[in-house]
Order: C-alpha cells, then structure tokens, then sequence
C-alpha cells in the first residue's frame, strides 16, 4: 500500500519540477551567439528564430569574453534543461499509468 | 540501486566534501539506507523503497562558515532551484534527485524558512529532528566520509514520526523502514545500543514507540529494550 503514496509523491514531484524547468528554460538568454568571418574579418550575431524565421543580430567586431560565456554556459544548460523536461514527461507518464493501475509496479 | 541516481548522488556528495560542507551536514532520510547497508557491510532485509529526495540536516549548534553558492555548484548537473510554496523553502531540483536542507523546529514553531545565507540556500523546519543530530556516526562511503544518524536513532525517530502522519500510505512505509532499520541493528550485535537509546528518549515518545512494536507483534524487539 505504502508504494501508492510513495508515487503519487513522486507524480506531484515530477509535475512541479517539469513546470520549473519550463521556467527556467524561459529565463536563459534567447538564441546562440555565434561568429561570422567576412572578408577575413570576425564579426558576432546572435542567432535566434523569430516567428519561424533565422534571425541574425548583430553584436559587433568584439564581444566581451563574459558574454560569450554567458551564451555557451545558456547554450549547456538549454541542453540539458530539455532533456530533464523529456525525462520528467517520460516519468509523469509512467507515473499516472502505474497509479490508474495500468502498468506494473 | 538505480545507476544513474546514485551516481549523481555519489557526485554530490563528493562536491559538498570538496568544498568542506560535508562534515558540517547530516545525511538523513531513505538516502542513508544504501549507506547502513554498507556500514554494516553485509547482507540486511532493509527495505531500498525511497524517494528522490535527499534531505540534509544541519545542525544550529554548528555553524557553516564555509561560503559555497550550492545552487550554482550543482547548475551543471542540471539543478535548478524550486521555491517550494507558500513559505518559499528552497529545494535543488533533478528529475533523478531533490535536494533540501531542515533544521530542527523549536518553541511556539513558525513556518518561516530558517536562512542558510553562507549556501544560498534555505533549510525547512521540522520538530523531532534533535535525535538525529545528537548520536551520528561517520561512514566511509565511495571514499567520501558522510556522517549521518546513528542508525538505532533514525529507526526509532521513524517509529516516533509515524506515530504523528495523517497519511496512511507514509505512516505505514515509516513503520516498515523504522522496523527494518532496528532489525538490522539487532542482527548487527549492537542491541546494547537500542536498550541504551531507548532509555534517553522522552515519555511520551516512548509510548508511541512501544504502541507501534506491540501492534506490529515485533517481540524480538520489545525482548531487545528490556520491556
């Protein structure tokens, strides 16, 4: 009996943690700072989708080195936030199956 | 042991000893399971069935001096922080792991959080915690030193909090680790232990504590307290 509530502890665990990675997946800065090299010369946009379309915005010939960090650090966790919310709707899944008694525990 | 949980436990707790935090907190709920299991080194009925969550106690006699921003040492496993509402207790959150601080409840009580500043982090406050921190021991686990509740202690404290649940399922699932937890304390010779943590334990305590063992018709235990 106890096994139930031990998961349907971890249900409501695994919902309120999909919604706060959403949250924190929306607060990560928007887009990928990347450089172009035109005519030998390096150049910085950041790269994002607006309405569908690639969008390219210009950042200048020198970017300060915290702000590339701060783009490869977003770029990282992006990733892994992503694959957390894809594991944890694997998990609400499985969990909300096992509870209706439709798998085995 | 899932591979993937306890090897992200294993790095927690390697980067709390790192930065020297490990030896000032103790390891406390269904995570010191697997650590008993290997402090008593052999074999042992004791129930794997745990959740995500691993709670650490810190003690208000020790204070951290050591300053470590934690929310931001475990951002590149993948935590992020959630506020648990309304009171706002911080909590590390994984989908493999939870990670919260508690300290122990004292006085009239609030629902305040009890600030943990030199961490960044926050601790919850929960009464009947004080028997935990008052008999630990230090276990050698993966070669990081954890220090954790004694275990004849976290089994009685279980007996103790099942007595105080309103939900049946976690009431029953704290009797059954409580139970397996002291079994394996008597098979493990150090009975002596029981009779003597027994007998330091408040009244009222005691009570529910027999109340539980009785019900359960746990004899070899009762035998074991000198009742």
């Amino acid at each position: 009996m106890a096994i139930k509530g031990v998961l349907k502890e971890e249900l409501d665990n695994s919902i309120r943690m999909k919604e706060s990675y959403e949250k924190a997946l929306a607060k990560l800065p928007v887009g990928s700072l990347i450089q172009k090299k035109i005519k030998g010369h390096i150049y910085y946009y950041v790269v994002l989708r607006e309405n569908g379309d690639v969008k390219f915005n210009y950042q200048g010939k020198n970017v300060p080195d915290d702000l590339k960090e701060k783009y490869a650090r977003a770029k990282e966790l992006r990733k892994k936030y992503r694959n957390n919310i894809s594991q944890l709707k694997k998990q609400i899944k499985f969990l909300k199956g096992a509870l209706r008694g439709q798998d085995s525990i | 042991m899932d591979k993937i949980q306890s090897e992200l436990f294993l790095e927690i707790l390697r980067r709390l000893d790192n930065t020297g935090i490990l030896s000032r907190i103790i390891l406390i709920g269904s995570w010191c399971l697997p650590i008993y299991r290997h402090y008593y080194s052999r074999e042992s009925n004791l129930t794997t069935l745990r959740t995500r969550d691993i709670d650490f106690l810190v003690s208000r006699k020790e204070e951290i001096k050591e300053k470590v921003d934690l929310p931001k040492l475990l951002e590149d496993l993948g935590f992020i922080e959630d506020y648990k509402f309304p009171q706002g207790h911080i909590r590390l959150v994984h989908p493999e792991l939870i990670m919260e601080f508690l300290v122990e409840e004292r006085g009239r009580g609030s629902e305040e959080p009890y600030p943990l500043p030199f961490l960044s982090m926050n601790a919850q406050k929960i009464r009947l915690l004080g028997m935990l921190e008052e008999n630990t021991v230090t276990v050698e686990f993966n070669g990081i030193e954890v220090r954790l509740p004694h275990p004849v202690n976290y089994g009685f404290h279980k007996l103790i909090i099942s007595s105080r649940r309103r939900n049946e399922d976690k009431k029953q699932k704290d009797i059954d680790t409580g139970l397996s937890v002291l079994h394996m304390c008597r098979e493990n010779e150090v009975g002596n232990i029981l009779a003597e943590v027994y007998e330091h334990i408040p009244q009222k305590q005691k009570k529910s504590i027999i109340k539980i063992i009785n019900d359960e018709k746990e004899y070899d235990l009762l035998r074991m307290l000198d009742i």
